[in-house]
């Protein structure tokens, strides 16, 4: 069917252009451009583009129409769940029948014999067919209407090149305002779910509030639905990764700007740059699977304490390890790009290396590997595969790292994931929590831009 | 100490400082030194324990056994000349397969078979197979034929020492086991299961071809969406884009939505796609529209880099010939800057492809059995994969997962590896 469709619409295309370009050169000006083909697009875009898109949206509505009209008034008289199961169960057969010819229907419904909804299938096939055809037929119509009044009201003498230019550029703009049309549409998703769950629940208990379990929701909703358990173990484990990333990531930057030779640090850094590639899931499975039974084992032996297979140390640790490469290519950027007269300068004044480094050229990329940290810290909130497999699942109040504990990301997933109702609070909750993990993250992200660009201004 | 401290002369004062700067300038280095061998050793471990534990699921165990086809356990017996089909269908194949493995088993007489759970030792696959075998060859009955059974999930994970002796196999299993691999019965073939299967709830069966493919329809799509409106975007925003409020403000949109968390791309299309336009659920086309989202900031970001590295002078040489913006962005601008956008397309690939979070929120995480058939219909996406298998409990899909891994990661390092491939062999220098 789509095979027709399409070409029926490079027919008519095929059609437009040539007829054009025969009837530009039948015209006998000086004016017009020697480009015929300028002036066919001109005119096929605009008598083909509207007609098309007339054409999805109207099947699109036919199809529903025709449903509603014929299937749900064959149903009238039923319930309104057996309706919309009767609906798709004869959608169902009219797909198998259109796929391939026969059809066996075992799952019947109570109340509804199996004949009849072969034979509201076979109708509605019908139908949607002649729907179809009358659809390309008017199509067809409107295409040829439309074009043979723009070959008579068009100003042949205009320049055609310029008029497809402008209208590529519109197209352009409108690709473009797709990333702004994304933000907003977070931004007002989020938010209009967000609004919706603090109809129900209070917002200064969900932001105040002390214990986080919504499996309770339904006997003490506005109890169960307070965030700082959450935030405390979304930074702890944050805290932990980043605190790891910063010390080695900065070290190792420092080192491979200011100690290694050349050709070492064209093996070391794409192999540390190799930490960043790999998928979070991955090291999700690394930290719940090989990692955490090593921890607890470390843990037991060495210090002799009792660790929790899902304790916030573990998770962070292997996040940090994520983060490393991130906060050490950034900062190694920074470093590599201090003037030269900096080191010149403090070695000639008799410093060590490290003195040298830790007085002079730390401090002056000290802004930009703040920066960094931030990015890494927003990072970390936002990571989410890593806490969904080794993290808890029950939120905890502490900030002990030897204890389990909970992240936003990970109740957003666990809410998402279980029932679909759009209206329960539980749901709704996992809307309130990405929009404050998107305000949290967005916030990071201004302040450590701002620094690392102010910086960068200074230097270059 | 003081004392002492007023006794040294001025040079051996030095001397002592000087030796202090130069241990702490050692323990500098060294902390260098351990960082990067932290993060390295990381590394090794990560690989290291994925490709050990996975390695082994790219072959499995087979029992090589003698069936007889007798005609009193299929029919329990019912004993006539022939049977029809749906005879044969009904028959009982399972037993057929226990009294096989009996029997290979009954010249070690010092086993128990009775606490032997002979059900659990060939997976279920074998008694349709077997089934096959007879339906389309009859003639099979009352013969005895030698065949390759694979095993389950629990003795193939015993054989690869997965699991010991435990609460999985009793003592007289595992003895059972070691003697049928002693006389030779059992022999390991590559898994090919692994790869021509879906998903399955049997660890032995199961296998990544519906992932696979629920991958390439999503990231495919993904690709088509988002090269052709990110190229589109970084063209007008390098080449047309008047200095205005507007266009720095998207600019600065197009920066910080490459810092949204994954996750809440995830929770914009279940509301906006799902929700409002009604794409259906779990299926690879309401998944490329959430990457294509995701993928576009990068995309934009690497695009405008490698134009705005398209010196002037060949743009101004353009114009001079008389050529319009159009001809200038489609004849010179892009095909000199298509190494660079190439790369930031593989390398925005390679992270949606690994790309979880956003997916499970769009319902991409369910048991699916079937691989997928089009665009439309439900599927899970490779990562998703390794998570469900992940959180299984038995050590059969644990092996299964880390196969996955595997796959993933070296598919990853191959793109990555192209990525850098095509950018010193295309990239121009000016």
């Amino acid at each position: 069917m789509y095979i027709i469709i399409c070409l029926v619409f490079l027919l008519l295309a095929g059609f437009i252009y040539f007829r054009s370009i025969k009837a530009i050169k039948s015209h006998k000006t000086d004016k017009i451009s020697k480009n015929y083909s300028y002036f066919a697009i001109y005119i096929s875009l605009w008598a083909l583009l509207p007609s098309f898109i007339i054409f999805f949206i109207g099947s699109h509505f036919s199809n529903n129409m025709l449903q509603k009209a014929l299937i749900s008034n064959a149903f009238s008289n039923q319930s309104e769940i057996v309706r919309e199961v009767a609906t798709a169960e004869v959608l169902a057969i009219a797909n198998e029948l259109k796929a391939t010819g026969v059809v066996n229907v075992s799952h019947s419904i109570e109340g509804i014999e199996d004949s009849f909804l072969i034979e509201l299938a076979q109708q509605y096939i019908h139908y949607s067919n002649i729907s179809l055809i009358a659809f390309i037929a008017f199509v067809v119509i409107l295409v040829s209407l439309t074009f043979f009044f723009m070959l008579k009201r068009v100003d042949l003498s205009s320049n055609f090149q310029r008029k497809i230019e402008k209208f590529v550029k519109n197209i352009l703009l409108l690709f473009t305002s797709i990333a702004v049309l994304t933000t907003i549409g977070i931004v007002v998703s989020l938010l209009f779910e967000t609004l919706r769950f603090f109809s129900d629940i209070s917002i200064i208990n969900f932001l105040f509030g002390t214990s986080w379990t919504p499996e309770n929701a339904d006997f003490d909703p506005e109890n169960s639905f307070g965030i700082i358990p959450l935030l405390s173990g979304t930074f702890l484990i944050a805290f932990i990764s980043v605190f790891i990333a910063s010390c080695f990531g900065v070290a190792s930057a420092v080192y491979m700007s200011e100690y290694m030779s050349k050709k070492m640090r064209k093996v070391i850094k794409p192999l540390i740059e190799i930490l960043a590639g790999i998928p979070s899931i991955i090291y999700g499975f690394f930290a719940a699977l090989t990692f955490a039974p090593f921890l607890v084992s470390i843990v037991d032996s060495v210090f002799n304490l009792t660790i929790s297979s899902e304790s916030a140390l573990n998770a962070g640790i292997v996040m940090g390890v994520m983060i490393i490469p991130l906060i050490s290519s950034i900062s190694d950027d920074i470093i590599s790009s201090l003037p030269n007269s900096m080191r010149e300068g403090a070695m000639g004044m008799g410093s060590m290396k490290n003195e040298m480094i830790r007085k002079i050229l730390l401090p002056a990329a000290m802004p930009g590997i703040i920066g960094s940290i931030l990015l890494g810290i927003s990072r970390a909130v936002g990571e989410t595969m890593i806490v969904v497999m080794a993290a808890s699942l029950a939120a905890n109040l502490t900030l002990n790292p030897l204890e389990p504990v909970t992240t936003i990301t990970t109740q957003i997933v666990m809410l998402v994931q279980g029932d679909q109702e759009f209206n329960s609070p539980k749901t709704l909750s996992a809307f309130a929590l990405g929009f404050v993990l998107l305000i949290l993250t967005l916030l990071l992200n201004i302040i450590a831009i701002q620094i690392v660009n102010r910086y960068k201004r200074k230097y270059q | 100490m003081f004392e002492d401290k007023k006794n040294l002369t001025k040079e051996e004062r030095s001397k002592k400082k000087l030796y202090r700067r130069h241990l702490f300038e050692k323990f500098f280095k060294l902390f260098g030194v351990l960082s990067i061998s932290f993060a390295l050793i990381m590394l090794v471990a990560l690989l290291f324990s994925i490709f050990s534990k996975g390695y082994t699921a790219f072959y499995t165990h087979y029992l090589s056994v003698e069936v007889n086809f007798s005609k009193e356990v299929l029919f329990d017996g019912d004993i006539k000349d022939s049977y029809t089909n749906d005879e044969i269908k009904n028959a009982w194949f399972d037993n057929l397969i226990v009294e096989a493995v009996k029997n290979s088993l009954k010249k070690n007489s010092n086993l128990d078979l009775d606490s032997v759970d002979l059900n659990s030792f060939i997976s279920t696959i074998e008694v349709a197979n077997l089934r096959n075998m007879l339906l389309d060859n009859p003639s099979l009955l009352n013969q005895t034929v030698q065949v390759d059974l694979l095993l389950s999930s629990n003795i193939d994970m015993f054989l690869k020492s997965y699991i010991g002796s435990g609460s999985l196999l009793n003592d007289e299993e595992i003895g059972a086991i070691k003697f049928l691999q002693k006389s030779g019965a059992i022999n390991s073939r590559f898994n090919t299961a692994f790869f021509t299967n879906s998903d399955s709830r049997y660890p032995e069966l199961a296998g990544v071809k519906g992932a696979f493919l629920g991958s390439l329809y999503t990231v495919v799509l993904t690709i088509i969406f988002s090269v052709i409106i990110s190229i589109g975007a970084a063209v007008y925003l390098q080449e047309f884009a008047p200095k205005n409020r507007f266009v720095r403000f998207i600019e600065v949109n197009i920066n910080n939505l490459a810092a949204v968390p994954s996750i809440v791309f995830g929770l914009l299309g279940l509301i906006v796609f799902q929700q409002f336009f009604g794409v259906p659920r779990s299926t690879p086309l309401l998944g490329s529209f959430i990457l294509t989202l995701m993928a576009l900031p990068t995309i934009i970001i690497a695009s405008r880099l490698a134009m705005s590295s398209v010196p002037f002078n060949i743009k101004e040489a353009a114009y001079g010939m008389g050529s319009s913006k159009l001809q200038v962005i489609t004849h010179h601008l892009l095909p000199i800057s298509m190494p660079g956008i190439l790369t930031g397309v593989i390398l925005s690939i390679s992270r949606i492809i690994g790309e979880t979070a956003p997916v499970l929120m769009i319902g991409m995480v369910a048991f699916i059995s079937t691989a997928p058939t089009g665009i439309l219909s439900s599927s899970v996406v490779f990562p998703v994969q390794i998570l469900l298998w992940s959180n299984s409990p038995e050590a059969g899909f644990i092996e299964k997962a880390s196969a996955a891994s595997m796959l993933l990661l070296i598919f990853l390092m191959f793109i990555n590896w192209i990525s850098i491939y095509l950018r010193n062999k295309l990239e121009v220098k000016f």
